[in-house]
């Protein structure tokens, strides 16, 4: 047979275990690549807590480096990037992985992360709600897209874009599970975009789910507040007091419980008491302004708002606002509560300093529908 | 029957070169991944994952000692890239590489670039699966031109496999290994390179070396930009060129017994260099991949780019095993990148990012070093799968070559081979197979007069001949050639007790034995007698001469072509 036939079986032949044993080798290779990847993963993460931003990137491009195929490597090593302002090579490596798979729910979320700190919004959001419709790992899938969703909210708050970021809100808020962290969340979201409706129901809820819950107390006591429902918002803040936050919601307790007993026009109480608080705003108002004057009567602009107001209150209390006329004309509590709203806001502007007694004053004016001063 | 199943098996010498390409692209292809393995192996173990100061300077140092043995005592021809050494085999001794050789490569490059030398794998893969291509060909017994054949053929793949460049690895071993594009064996590298790819993919699947940016050419104005950029890349490599040359050139004229620690002493340095700077060690993709992506600032990469080509050059010139070309393509990034930062910042016009001109540079610098501009511009291409940047990288590329040739004639692998006294042909070796070349025409019968003879000795040696023209020195070194005139003169003015060499002229014209018959009748115009004709792989090693009667006796005995 033809010698170079041979040969060349024999080569040939050769060539399988040396292939089987370059596979192995590079199989051993890249297992031990694996797990040094995992080191300098690791390695990375401590550093980035610490706040050893520039360090933890080195770690994770050797993390990523190891191991090519791990796209969390590479997706951390781009966070830690955004994070440390290396925009540009952060931008590339994302999008580099996103073109890899698109659908791919955490690097769409970098991704917005980074068009964020960008200030290109649109690209923010667009990335959000591809991150929200992406593809998360099934056991997390309900809890990634409401983070996402939540994440979403903040960064449209952040922005001022309210009407957006309650449009997100009412769908995350029918999304979450029924427990009082999560209401709790939900409710404060929904304060800070202003819908204190909203917010309400939530920490009633999560108020329901744990009655001990100090946070949701605040917020519905907060909540309450805002929409001038002020003995239920006493009613909360009082039961957060007592639940840790004492500190924390002592201000807007004052003033709640000012509002509630600084209120002539309120119609649990008997009209004398009525008279009384009427009285005792007024006075407050009166001392208030007096007191400004005091201060600004060299300043020619400011007098000519605040004596017309002095002068007003003085003859008010000689008119409509007589005790007489207080006991026989309903319509004077509003007299006098327009009048105090005036002159706090006035005062309030010109002298500055705020008080839980002015917010009071103002507060009560305004549920009851007082003008804003010409 | 069985007779016939047997016929039909007997192949044919072609059949077999066709087979045997696939099977070498294999082997060679499988080497490469393994040479890639064994490096990482190399520094995984000495250097771990944070590796101490000590072991920095140490590592290179100790592991340059041991090779630094290997290579003096078993493997000479292991030292530096391979790609010079590969070259050299396929033009002068027929594609013949000693069976060791591939080995001994393997050994040493991976020891020396796995221990930090500032080096790449390419060169030394080229000369591995050009080395185990020659030593197959060479057991199958097969004719001296299929030999030949077969180096390109197990560079190429072996190329493809390092650098995951099939094409560029095709136009590689046409325009540097073989030095004609328009070579007969283009169909076995393009083979070889695809069988190697499949081999090295089916292996390490789709790992990028680097990732590669998308490329844009944001404004037409940024042309002007890649020509700066081309004059950077051309001045880069002028200064590392003749830095390593110079070196190298030092490093040769120490005491040849110095040359088992020459690379001990590059290691030292090259340790103290990563030390401050272990951006520099081995390879480098990954920098190159940063500096490709946005991932450096100005200053990192002017220092990488200063400090890569000293460390480079120490490492090349002290004589270790590693290549030239992945140094090329990180100086590249590096100096790109710089360029493209500068535009990007002070240009008045839109620009890309610096990650582009990071990879136009890339191919500048190659372009610049290895003087193989056709596989910079395929190379790049290659690597984008871009259409957009191949105008830049033009402009880029030539004008980086251009700069690097005005300056430095020689291309840097030429220059190198002949600082050890090897001659590659140039372009005017390059005639049909048929032609008369100086090897045919040329005679050894030849008369010396020794180097040391007096102006007497060698008037007696002559007085019997009638040449004109006479060789002083021997067969092993040619010192020079002398005149009859000329020694005639010195007799009669009284100075027949001087050396004969210092009446004869050591600057003479002479022919390598594949250089034509065209050009000997060419170099008979510029009034010379005789030329010698010198081994391209020796220090004015004489193989014969040629006269116009040799070539009129060659002509007379030669039967006429039909």
């Amino acid at each position: 047979v033809q010698r170079e036939f041979v040969l060349l079986l024999l080569l040939s032949a050769l060539t399988i275990p040396f292939f089987l044993f370059t596979r192995s080798m590079a199989a051993r290779n890249r297992a031990a690549g694996i797990e040094i990847a995992k080191l300098w993963y690791q390695s990375g993460r401590d550093l980035l807590q610490v706040g050893n931003t520039e360090k933890a990137i080195a770690a994770f491009r050797s993390a990523a480096t190891n191991d090519h195929d791990n796209k969390d490597y590479a997706r951390a090593l781009a966070n830690a990037l955004a994070q440390a302002g290396h925009t540009e090579e952060a931008r590339e490596s994302l999008l580099r992985l996103r073109a890899s798979a698109p659908e791919d729910g955490a690097i769409n979320l970098s991704l917005a992360r980074l068009s964020g700190t960008e200030d290109a919004d649109a690209d923010a959001v667009r990335y959000y709600h591809n991150a929200l419709f992406g593809n998360w790992p099934p056991n997390q899938e309900l809890d990634r897209r409401r983070s996402v969703r939540t994440e979403l909210v903040r960064f449209l708050l952040s922005r001022g874009d309210r009407a957006q970021a309650l449009s997100e809100l009412l769908i995350l808020s029918s999304d979450i599970p029924d427990a009082d962290a999560a209401h709790n969340e939900v409710g404060s979201l929904f304060l800070e975009s202003g819908d204190s409706q909203h917010a309400l129901e939530q920490f009633t809820r999560a108020v329901k789910l744990n009655p001990k819950d100090g946070g949701a107390l605040r917020g519905a006591g907060e909540a309450a507040f805002n929409l001038a429902d002020y003995a239920k918002a006493r009613r909360y803040l009082e039961g957060a007091a007592a639940n840790g936050k004492a500190s924390d919601v002592a201000v807007l307790l004052e003033t709640t419980r000012t509002v509630l007993s600084w209120d002539p026009l309120v119609t649990a109480v008997d009209r004398e008491e009525r008279i009384r608080r009427m009285v005792a705003d007024l006075e407050f108002a009166s001392k208030a302004l007096q007191s400004c004057i005091e201060q600004k009567e060299d300043d020619r602009g400011a007098m000519m708002t605040l004596t017309p107001l002095s002068a007003e209150i003085e003859q008010d209390r000689q008119g409509p606002l007589r005790l007489s006329s207080l006991r026989r004309d309903s319509e004077a509590f509003n007299t006098g509560v327009n009048l105090v709203y005036r002159v706090e806001v006035a005062v309030e502007q010109i002298c500055g300093g705020s008080s839980p007694a002015r917010t009071a004053l103002l507060l009560i004016a305004r549920k009851h529908g007082a003008a804003e001063p010409q | 029957m069985s007779r016939n199943v047997i016929q039909r098996l007997w192949l044919r010498e072609d059949q077999i070169f066709l087979v045997l390409t696939i099977v070498i692209a294999i082997i060679a292809g499988l080497s490469a991944v393994l040479f890639t393995l064994a490096i990482q192996g190399v520094r995984n173990a000495l250097f771990g994952m944070s590796p101490s100061t000590v072991r920095l300077i140490l590592a290179p140092a100790l592991v340059s000692l041991a090779t630094g043995i290997l290579l003096a005592k078993f493997f000479p021809e292991a030292r530096g890239s391979g790609v010079p050494q590969t070259k050299a085999a396929f033009h002068l001794d027929e594609g013949r590489i000693r069976p060791i050789v591939p080995f001994g490569k393997f050994l040493t490059g991976a020891l020396c670039v796995g221990s930090g030398h500032s080096m790449g794998r390419e060169g030394p893969s080229v000369q591995i699966g050009a080395g185990l291509a020659s030593t197959i060909g060479q057991w199958f017994g097969l004719s001296p031109q299929r030999v030949q054949a077969l180096v390109p053929v197990g560079a190429a793949a072996a190329l493809a496999a390092a650098f995951n460049t099939p094409v560029a690895a095709v136009l590689f071993a046409l325009e540097e290994i073989i030095g004609d594009m328009n070579a007969s064996l283009i169909g076995s590298t393009v083979v070889a390179s695809v069988t190697s790819v499949i081999v090295e993919r089916s292996i390490l699947g789709d790992e990028v070396l680097f990732r590669v940016p998308a490329y844009q050419l944001v404004h037409p104005a940024e042309l002007l930009a890649y020509a700066v950029l081309g004059v950077v890349g051309g001045l880069v490599s002028l200064v590392f060129c003749k830095g390593l040359l110079g070196l190298r050139a030092a490093f040769l004229r120490l005491p040849p017994s110095t040359a088992i620690i020459q690379p001990t002493l590059g290691g030292l340095a090259v340790g103290v260099i990563l030390v401050f700077v272990p951006q520099v060690m081995g390879v480098g993709y990954e920098y190159v991949d940063q500096a490709l992506n946005g991932g450096m600032v100005l200053k990192t990469m002017l220092l990488l780019c200063a400090v890569k080509l000293a460390a480079t050059v120490i490492s090349y010139s002290s004589g270790n095993a590693g290549g030239i070309f992945a140094p090329s393509l990180y100086l590249g990034a590096m100096a790109g990148g710089v360029v493209g930062m500068t535009v990007h910042q002070f240009a008045p016009f839109p620009t890309a990012g610096p990650g582009a001109y990071a990879l136009v540079g890339m191919g500048a610098l190659f372009a610049g070093i290895i003087r193989a501009p056709m596989t910079s511009v395929f190379m790049i291409f290659e690597l984008t799968q871009d259409y957009q940047i191949l105008v830049p990288l033009m402009i880029s590329n030539m004008l980086s070559f251009m700069i690097s040739k005005r300056f430095q004639s020689k291309p840097v692998y030429h220059a190198l081979l002949e600082q050890t006294h090897i001659y590659l042909p140039g372009p005017e070796a390059r005639v049909p197979e048929k032609s008369w070349r100086a090897r045919d025409i040329m005679t050894r019968e030849i008369q010396f007069i020794p180097e040391d003879a007096l102006v007497r000795d060698a008037w007696n040696t002559i007085a019997k001949s009638k040449q004109a023209v006479f060789l002083v020195g021997d067969w092993g070194y040619l010192t020079g050639i002398v005149t009859r005139k000329a020694i005639e003169d010195a007799v009669q003015s009284g100075r027949e007790a001087v050396p004969v060499l210092s009446v004869a002229t050591q600057e003479f014209e002479y022919l390598y034995p594949d250089q034509p018959l065209e050009l000997a009748l060419e170099r008979f115009r510029g009034n010379s007698e005789l030329l010698p004709v010198l081994s391209r792989s020796g220090n004015r090693k004489l193989e014969g001469i040629v006269t116009i009667d040799t070539i009129l006796n060659f002509v007379h005995a030669t039967p006429p072509v039909t």
